[in-house]
């Protein structure tokens, strides 16, 4: 980036908080406010696992639209972001395993035909269950990871390919699959009865619906993974396009909240649950 | 009765995703292909770890699909499927308003007795229950061994719904005489 220059920075205020999904929000409305070139640094221990798939994207997006508007973007100490950010947004698809302090960094396959991915998914079962999450819940999630994956092969219609980003700690479970695809909108509408959608917004509301689908006789994929969240505390969170939906499980009472975002390109789902609920607040 | 042990035909235990079921339609369809018509074709998921609702989708419903439109004369009954699995298997059949049958087997593998799964209207549950205890039932039978005390159903109505679940292949129909005798797909003659 040319240092003269306008910068917009946004950086963690408080020394080593991790940077969340809401501040990359808020960057990506300063980008999209300003038409200037942003800076985004975290300075202390990084970003969260759904915040940095989504910088990786947005990063993206921007290198790729506008050649003289690129975003800078440093996360000095963050190995997932540095994994990312280093490889770009990987340009060759499949059978790429990175761990790193914690995290594993799958560059997907380009199908389900791969043996590779089903040693993957056999592996991520293992792991939740030794992370002490029941068979049935652990089946559950990794079938739902799974599915997500599928919706990339079966909707995203892109050469880059999909990521999956997953954490597994003790009783917690955090993953990211996401792509650079045609966004569920145009997903969507590629289906004659869905033609009529408009914004994506409206899409992502209908696209958690079963059998909703592009095409005939699919639509469970976001039905299994609601259903395998069902008895988790945590987030879910859909992001396409110029809108968010989020599945807020961290009290008693569920909440949805949808709310209107800076256009990011293709499908990202992030989830972030635990079998315990959080600890109660003040 | 024809055992297809899901797992040996996959050859895997995790089975997920659209993509993942139609990669397996063909080998399903090659399996239960293979057994003779009209016969019981139990579908056994001992082994397998994952089955999502789209792999069902992509796998089992159009098997099912085909049977209730008579372009396959199977009876297809589930087995050895693990709790995750039977709640993809819901998910799957909700949607398009599917009922699949489950099967109980003893210890050498035949068919103890089978369950409804999904939702069906309750006359129809009732008249299915009525030819699982029955074992081999006209409509006629059934109209005139009715509870006298209770409101009696017609003849014509036992017709419609014993059809109704041949239709969706829950029952087995077989003409003897000029009746027709509606029994439990486990009871093959």
């Amino acid at each position: 980036m040319n240092s003269s220059q306008e910068k917009r920075t946004l950086s963690s205020s408080e020394g080593q908080r991790v940077l969340r999904i809401a501040d990359v929000e808020h960057f990506q409305w300063s980008l999209f406010e300003a038409d200037t070139p942003g800076a985004f640094s975290a300075n202390g221990s990084g970003l969260s696992l759904a915040a940095a798939v989504e910088l990786a994207s947005i990063e993206t997006h921007l290198s790729s639209a506008v050649s003289d508007m690129r975003a800078s973007i440093r996360v000095p100490n963050c190995s997932i972001w540095s994994l990312l950010k280093a490889s770009g947004w990987p340009t060759h698809r499949g059978c790429v395993e990175l761990r790193d302090g914690g995290f594993t960094v799958l560059v997907l396959p380009t199908d389900a035909y791969d043996s590779w991915w089903t040693e993957r998914l056999h592996q991520l079962l293992y792991e939740l269950r030794q992370n002490g999450f029941p068979a049935r819940l652990a089946r559950g999630l990794t079938g739902a990871v799974a599915e997500m994956v599928d919706n990339i092969w079966q909707h995203a219609e892109t050469a880059d390919p999909g990521l999956l980003v997953y954490q597994i700690r003790r009783r917690r479970f955090a993953f990211s699959v996401a792509d650079n695809g045609v966004g569920v909108l145009a997903s969507l509408r590629k289906n004659p009865r869905y033609k009529w959608l408009d914004s994506s917004m409206e899409a992502i509301g209908y696209a958690i619906k079963p059998g909703v689908s592009s095409c005939g006789g699919g639509g469970m994929g976001f039905p299994s993974l609601l259903h395998a969240l069902a008895d988790l505390w945590g987030k879910a969170r859909l992001r396409s396009g110029e809108a968010s939906l989020t599945f807020d499980r961290t009290q008693e009472e569920r909440r949805k909240d949808y709310s209107y975002l800076p256009f990011l390109p293709g499908l990202h789902v992030s989830v972030r649950c635990a079998l315990d609920a959080p600890p109660a607040q003040g | 009765m024809q055992r297809i042990k899901v797992r040996e035909i996959t050859g895997l235990d995790t089975l997920a995703g659209k993509s993942g079921g139609a990669r397996d339609f063909p080998k399903f369809m090659a399996a239960v292909e293979d057994s003779p018509e009209g016969c019981t074709v139990l579908l056994d998921w001992s082994g397998v770890e994952i089955a999502t609702a789209s792999y069902f989708g992509a796998t089992f419903v159009p098997l099912l699909r085909l049977t209730m439109t008579g372009d396959l004369d199977r009876y297809l009954v589930l087995t050895g499927l693990n709790q995750t699995c039977l709640d993809e298997l819901k998910l799957a059949l909700e949607v398009p308003g599917l009922v699949a049958l489950l099967g109980d087997c003893s210890k050498n593998g035949t068919i103890k007795s089978v369950l409804l799964f999904g939702k069906l209207e309750s006359v129809y549950i009732e008249a299915f229950a009525e030819v699982q205890r029955a074992k081999g039932v006209s409509a006629s039978e059934l109209h005139t061994r009715q509870d006298r005390s209770r409101n009696r159903i017609g003849k014509t109505g036992w017709i419609n719904r014993l059809s109704s679940l041949h239709r969706l292949r829950l029952v087995r129909k077989q003409k003897i005489g000029r009746r027709f005798v509606f029994r439990s797909v486990n009871e093959e003659s």
